[in-house]
């Protein structure tokens, strides 16, 4: 971490910002915004902005999460009514829309990864990387993970991060295994009083180094496109050298960082009741990674965009209830839709109170963290992309205004997109491309 | 390759060829229509064998037996152990008291193994069941005091000594079709090792809409030479394939009439091989077995007769202690319970050898094939590569 | 990919088809295509991540049964039809990279352990605590040939060498030194990736093709779904294999060995989307029928159904899709409710099986593999089998269904219940906007009506009668063996299967000059054989064109071969 300094004047970069001037700046300007914002350690290190992305799919019913008025949030919708315990801490976006520029609509995949990409797929294939990993390669570098990914629903391809390429980056399916990966003998206690080097981790380095020393003799012999899979792979291979470089030091204490429960081995798959389990314990394992610095992104899927929730003894899936499912004429909605609607929202909610139960200092890990919750439909049983709901929970470190429901008619979803990753540092000033691109953030919230 | 050319196919139309009894389902009700005039052969396998009890509020006047740890403390105070001795003993409970139960016979003044030898300790005179609603038929024609009336048809003059023996042991009483526990202990921990029961009934007819006619049917019950597998619930999984053993101890083929999709028997011997467990190997007189056919392929009935009560006491007996303090059982009040109230089948000095007994049985379909049947399909093993391309 | 020419009298069904954007992915064999001399036809080469199965058997093949793996793969990528082709699209991800370098640690520990070493490592070091060069590079030159395919360069082995001894410096252990460095081995690129590297053509100036590693390993990976045993890799090292007879010579060994059925496997396993198995869940309240067990029969009866048919019988590949021969197991059989004697006292016996005439089957395509694959949890799926039989089978894409379409159309709240999924479909199908991609799909998925989410077989749905009838491409049928027939007579059936053998082999899905080749000489070839399998497999590893490159984009022509043990060059793709 980079001491404090408050030479920088964090208003006027933030107007320059917001002004839509190219801010073109390296990581220290980020540490900087979070050191102003008081939250730092004993020995003058701020704690770092954390990022998340949280999944869930098939929308909701429109008209029944929005909170009623715009502006300061005093209620929500019935379908969001899991957040209410943290209606001063989130943030909710009505009325934005992904724009096909006459592409086709993939359904249950157009819209998610336009949302997470920018960019309106035209093939069932996305090119660019998700808005996770554009952040993680900013604010990830210095933990042991870069991100970390998680998947509710016992298949591990229900991940909506992926790098520049072709596939996701596979999710974590297991609550146990994902403890062990992070807790596991790997772990080295911030708060641990004694630091000895491993040998064998020092053994390993210089092994990848004879790995990496090959990249420039594969490199030439290949075509562009090969080139770009070969240099991801190394970008991963640099990253295992990174993570063993940081074993063989002393991690900085962090006051907040204790190991969570080991969870049992759980029953996975896309039951309702187990993946709302899987989920309790991903939220809780995350917090704690969050908490002990072993991370600062995490990706964590509800369940899949082509939603695979099923109640037990039912034979028909969220996602086939939505198409087939009739609207009650007295509740004016699908009721077992909506069933899983509800699931869902309470499942946001556990993600949010597992965040901000970790307490640091006079607030918690929730008021450094920033959680961007979206989803792949508006309205699931017409593949609507308008109006898909969208929510942030946390004030980054400061940098956001939390409590505001802010309604954007019509606008690209990319907004929100691009207000992230600003709040947390990118250095962009616009994010997008064709109809889908903005330069316009969500000011309202911006601090 | 031997593929072999099983007619599975012709149970649609009800023939049964080359020996294969060819079991058949619910959905293949309405494929009979058309051959209405065929017999049909339908198979099963039994998922639960199990004594009956229909449990009535005031068939146990009384009260029901003691639960284990006031049994256990009544018999550690009959062998003469200080309260306090008993409170070490109940300590991890029931953990401490196993040895001491096994122990608690007497002969000669010296410590005997009870279970093996019942009347080393006198008769406990356990409560025995006084209602008079029991599962089962009138084996000997007479319709006595001690005899109940049947819950399910009505018929009176019912025997079933054996649920006045047991029926007030918690672990033995049961109502509205639910299985009492101890019973369905003794099947469900034998049946995944022990080779399935399998049912056989040929000689359905069935009217145009599909539905069964009443009539003449053959029964047959038989071992098989595999156990059942268990399905994702852990039931029986249905519509398995089974081969009927050839041990003559365990064929039972006997003509029933059907009645309303379910059959009754004629009064047969019932001979059949369990497990130590419950009873080794089962052999019943007089017996009558009654089986509701389902549309949903299933079978439900009753079998009731006499059997030898010896092996009943061995099957309670055999777990012992841990079966007594797990189960609030008391074995050898049973040897003593079944002993008295023994209804058939006396030896030279008048004791009764058999005591009437009712078991529920339950069946899942499953496809039955009897040994002498075509076994081409036999051929097992990896798919062999040919020596040529 | 390229439409030819179709026969007339379907042109109202090919409306439809454009209607919808389905494409028909390939003409069949005989169409009036211009036949291309061989010459002129060249793929890409490509940079294929190896998969599961392939890192698997590899570890296997090299280091024996006895060492295990831990740790999780990435998931592969479907392209075109097939792992295969996806596979040259894909990169490691930094979670993936983990994953890789814990396994490889697993494997590479368990190389070196005293159990082991013996067998593996063939030389013993001076010291256990200290570096030993001659030992080290004796194994990593060994092992590191079989897991790159090729030798090591001189400068690629001196740094494995270096490696390993820096690495037994720091530790003072001469195995855990050079363990970590067969770790290092397993983690890169070259061994992970089937990098593809091409020469000038001798034969044909001006034109490229595979270098002789890279030809072997192309015909290994097609016929076994295994690297170059030793043997293929002297053939290439002598260049052999650049001759018609040293090539005929490794094809025909290759084709006699049982691990050819390795190669089938793959295959089929690919082309049929096995992969979607490892996450296929049933509701097992509704059919508690279905246990892990019941998944893992399911996959195996088919691939034994195909290695018969294919392999055994060497039979026509197309009645795959009408056959009544299979192979049961205990669980097999009761759900498909059928008898079959097993033998006594066999834990999960397979026993062949043969339905009688006039069963209610289709091939394959009525095995749970099949069914119950292309199913809900809960439900079974006209739609999705219909949508996987045009995918998988007929190598046609089906578009996804429109945005914005309102189901309420299709939705008459007065009358909720439709029984039966033809009911429920029909509702779809009389939607304009449905209309159009459900016609394609939904009549020949409704054939597969009678059986369930779990391949159980069935008559009735929700207590009505299953009507199995339908049409595939204008041909009606009334059952599902019709359907099974009319998939056996569609021309897309044959060029499919052709189009997949040849993707599946070269990792990209054929260009214009490669799918000319294909309609033109390879289907014929197919047919003439009467669509014997194992005689396209032949004609696609015996050709030219499968080892012929496209001429590099730009290139170091003129740099000396690294590989100095076969003149081979290494140029950009």
């Amino acid at each position: 971490m980079i001491p404090i300094n408050r030479k920088i004047d964090r208003r006027r970069v933030l107007r320059g910002m917001l002004g839509g001037t190219a801010v073109t700046v390296a990581l220290p300007f980020l540490d900087c915004f979070l050191n102003t914002n008081g939250t730092a350690l004993a020995d003058g290190q701020a704690l770092p902005v954390c990022f998340g992305t949280w999944f869930w799919g098939l929308g909701m019913n429109p008209g029944r999460w929005e909170p009623p008025t715009a502006g300061k949030i005093t209620e929500f919708g019935p379908e969001l009514a899991g957040l209410t315990p943290y209606k001063d801490k989130v943030n909710v976006y009505s009325g934005t829309k992904v724009i096909l520029d006459g592409r086709p609509m993939i359904t249950h995949f157009t819209g998610d990864w336009a949302v997470l990409t920018g960019t309106t797929p035209r093939e069932e294939r996305v090119i660019l990387p998700s808005v996770d990993q554009l952040i993680a390669d900013v604010i990830g570098t210095k933990t042991r993970f870069r991100s970390l990914e998680v998947t509710s629903t016992g298949n591990a391809v229900h991940s909506y991060s992926r790098r520049a390429g072709a596939a996701v980056n596979p999710a974590e399916v297991s609550p146990a295994a994902l403890y062990t990966r992070i807790f596991g003998p790997d772990f080295k206690d911030p708060n641990a009083a004694d630091f000895k080097p491993d040998p064998q981790i020092m053994a390993r380095q210089s092994v990848l180094t004879a790995v990496m020393a090959q990249r420039d003799d594969l490199s030439k012999t290949l075509g562009a496109a090969d080139k770009a899979r070969l240099e991801e792979y190394f970008t991963s291979l640099r990253q295992i050298e990174q993570q063993l470089e940081l074993e063989l030091q002393k991690p900085a204490p962090l006051a907040a960082c204790s190991s969570p429960a080991k969870p049992q081995d759980m029953v996975l798959g896309s039951e309702i009741e187990s993946v709302k389990g899987n989920h309790k314990l991903f939220a809780q394992i995350l917090a704690h990674a969050l908490a002990c610095n072993q991370t600062r992104v995490i990706n964590v899927t509800f369940n899949d965009a082509t939603s695979s929730l099923r109640k037990q003894g039912s034979s028909m899936t969220h996602h086939v209830y939505t198409h087939e499912e009739s609207i009650d004429p007295q509740l004016g909605y699908q009721p077992n839709v909506t069933a899983f609607i509800m699931n869902i929202s309470s499942g946001l909610g556990d993600m949010v109170a597992a965040l901000d139960s970790v307490k640091e200092g006079d607030g918690t890990l929730l008021d450094r963290m920033l959680l961007m919750a979206s989803t792949d439909t508006g309205y699931a049983k017409v593949h609507s992309l308008d109006d898909i709901p969208l929510i942030t929970a946390g004030r980054a470190g400061g940098k956001v205004k939390t409590g505001l429901h802010v309604v954007a008619k019509g606008d690209p979803s990319t907004r929100l997109g691009l207000t992230v990753q600003q709040a947390v540092g990118v250095p962009i000033n616009s994010w997008g491309t064709d109809s889908m691109q903005t330069s316009k953030t969500f000011t309202e919230v911006m601090a | 390759m031997g593929h072999a050319k099983l007619p599975g196919a012709t149970r649609r139309s009800g023939a049964v060829s080359r020996g294969l009894a060819l079991g058949a389902v619910g959905f293949l009700a309405a494929g009979f229509a058309a051959h209405g005039a065929q017999a049909e052969t339908r198979g099963y396998a039994v998922s639960w064998f199990y004594m009956a009890a229909e449990s009535q509020n005031d068939d146990c006047p009384q009260g029901t037996n003691p639960l284990s740890e006031e049994m256990a403390t009544k018999y550690m105070k009959a062998m003469g152990k200080s309260d306090a001795e008993i409170e070490a003993l109940k300590k991890d409970y029931p953990a401490n008291m196993y040895g001491p139960m096994y122990m608690r016979g007497r002969r000669d003044g010296k410590p005997v193994n009870v279970y093996a030898d019942p009347t080393s300790q006198p008769d406990p005179n356990i409560k025995t069941a006084q209602g008079h609603v029991a599962y089962g038929f009138d084996l000997d024609g007479k319709d006595g005091p001690n005899d109940f009336v049947d819950p399910q048809t009505g018929a009176k003059g019912v025997d079933d000594m054996l649920y006045r023996a047991v029926g007030c042991f918690i672990t033995q009483r049961a109502s509205g079709g639910q299985r009492p526990t101890y019973p369905a202990i003794q099947w469900d921990m034998t049946r995944d090792q022990m080779p399935a029961w399998i049912i056989e009934v040929s000689g359905i007819e069935r009217d145009a809409a599909g539905k069964i006619k009443d009539g003449d049917v053959k029964l047959g019950i038989y071992r098989a030479t595999g156990p059942v597998t268990r399905n994702a619930a852990g039931d029986p999984q249905a519509d398995m394939s089974f081969t009927v053993d050839s041990n003559p101890r365990t064929q039972n083929v006997v003509h029933a009439v059907m009645k309303n999709g379910t059959l009754t028997t004629d009064p047969f011997e019932f001979h059949m091989i369990q497990d130590p467990f419950a009873v080794t190997e089962y052999h019943f007189k007089k017996t009558q077995i009654r089986l509701a056919l389902n549309d949903d392929g299933t079978a439900k009935g009753v079998l009731g007769g006499y059997q030898p009560w010896l092996p009943i006491y061995e099957g309670f007996a055999l777990g012992g202690s841990v079966n007594e303090l797990n189960l609030s059982i008391d074995a050898p009040g049973i040897y003593y319970a079944l002993k008295k109230l023994a209804d058939f089948g006396p030896d030279a000095s008048g004791q009764n050898q058999y005591i009437s007994s009712s078991y529920i049985i339950e069946a899942v379909p499953g496809f039955i094939s009897h040994p002498n049947a075509d076994k081409t399909s036999m051929v097992s093993g990896p798919v062999k590569l040919a020596a040529t391309h | 990919m390229t439409n030819t020419s179709k026969p007339s009298g379907k042109g109202k069904y090919l409306r439809r088809l454009a209607l919808c954007g389905a494409i028909a992915a390939l003409g069949f064999a005989g169409a009036a295509a211009p036949a291309l001399a061989d010459g002129d036809a060249a793929g890409q080469v490509a940079m294929r991540r190896l998969t599961q199965d392939q890192y698997k058997q590899i570890v296997m093949d090299v280091f024996g049964p006895t060492v295990t793996l831990g740790g999780r793969f990435e998931p592969d990528m479907r392209d075109a039809g097939l792992l295969a082709v996806g596979a040259a699209q894909v990169s490691v991800t930094a979670s993936g990279f983990e994953q890789y370098d814990l396994m490889a640690r697993s494997i590479a520990s368990q190389v070196v352990d005293p159990e082991h070493r013996s067998l593996l490592i063939p030389c013993k070091p001076a010291s256990d605590k200290a570096p030993d060069d001659a030992c080290a590079k004796a194994f990593l030159g060994k092992v590191g040939r079989l897991l790159f395919r090729r030798p090591l360069t001189q400068h690629e082995l001196d740094a494995q060498v270096a490696a390993a001894n820096a690495a037994t410096v720091k530790t003072s252990d001469f195995y855990n030194g050079i363990g970590l460095a067969l770790a290092g081995l397993m983690e890169a690129p070259e061994f992970l990736f089937r990098q593809e590297r091409v020469e000038p053509d001798p034969d044909h100036a001006g034109q490229y093709r595979l270098d002789a590693y890279s030809k072997a390993t192309r015909l290994s990976f097609l016929l076994w779904n295994a690297a170059p045993d030793p043997e293929l890799l002297a053939s290439a090292e002598s260049g052999e294999i650049n001759t018609a007879s040293g090539l005929k010579k490794q094809v025909d060994r290759l084709m006699a060995s049982p691990r050819l059925e390795n190669g089938v496997r793959a295959f089929f396993a690919d082309m049929l989307a096995f992969d979607g198995f490892s996450t296929l869940a049933k509701d097992t309240t509704l059919y508690p029928k279905f246990t892990s067990q019941v998944l893992r029969d399911a996959q195996e009866q088919t691939m034994r159904t195909i290695v018969d048919h294919v392999m055994v019988e060497n039979a026509d590949y197309r009645d795959l899709f009408t056959t009544r021969k299979t192979y049961m197991t205990p669980l097999l059989a009761s759900i498909y409710k059928v008898q079959v004697q097993f033998p006594d006292g066999v834990l999960n016996p397979w026993v062949p099986y043969e339905y009688p005439e006039g069963a209610q089957v289709a091939g394959i395509l009525t095995q749970a593999s099949f069914v119950g694959l292309h199913s809900h949890p809960g439900r079974s799926s006209a739609t999705i089998r219909g949508k996987a039989l045009r995918n998988i089978v007929l190598c046609q894409k089906v578009p996804d269904p429109p945005g914005n379409v309102n189901f309420n159309l299709v939705q008459d709240t007065n009358n909720p219940n439709f029984k039966t999924a033809r009911q429920r479909l029909e509702a779809h199908r009389t939607a304009a906007t449905c209309a159009g991609c459900h016609k394609i799909m939904d009549p020949v998925g409704l054939a597969m009506e009678n059986f369930d989410t779990i391949g159980g077989f069935r008559t009735t749905e929700n207590g009505a009668p299953i009507d199995a009838s339908g049409e595939l491409d204008a041909v009606k049928f009334t059952d599902v063996p019709g359907m099974g027939k009319a998939v056996h007579d569609n021309a897309s059936t044959s060029a499919c299967i052709v189009n997949r053998v040849y993707s599946f082999g070269t990792g990209h899905a054929p260009n214009k000059s490669e799918s000319q080749w294909i309609s033109s000489t390879l289907a014929t070839d197919f047919k003439e054989s009467g669509y014997k399998y194992l005689a396209l497999v032949k004609d696609i590893a015996t050709s030219d064109v499968f080892y012929r490159a496209a001429p590099p984009q730009t290139g170091a022509l003129d740099t000396p071969s690294k590989l100095a043990s076969t003149g081979s060059q290494e140029v950009q793709k």
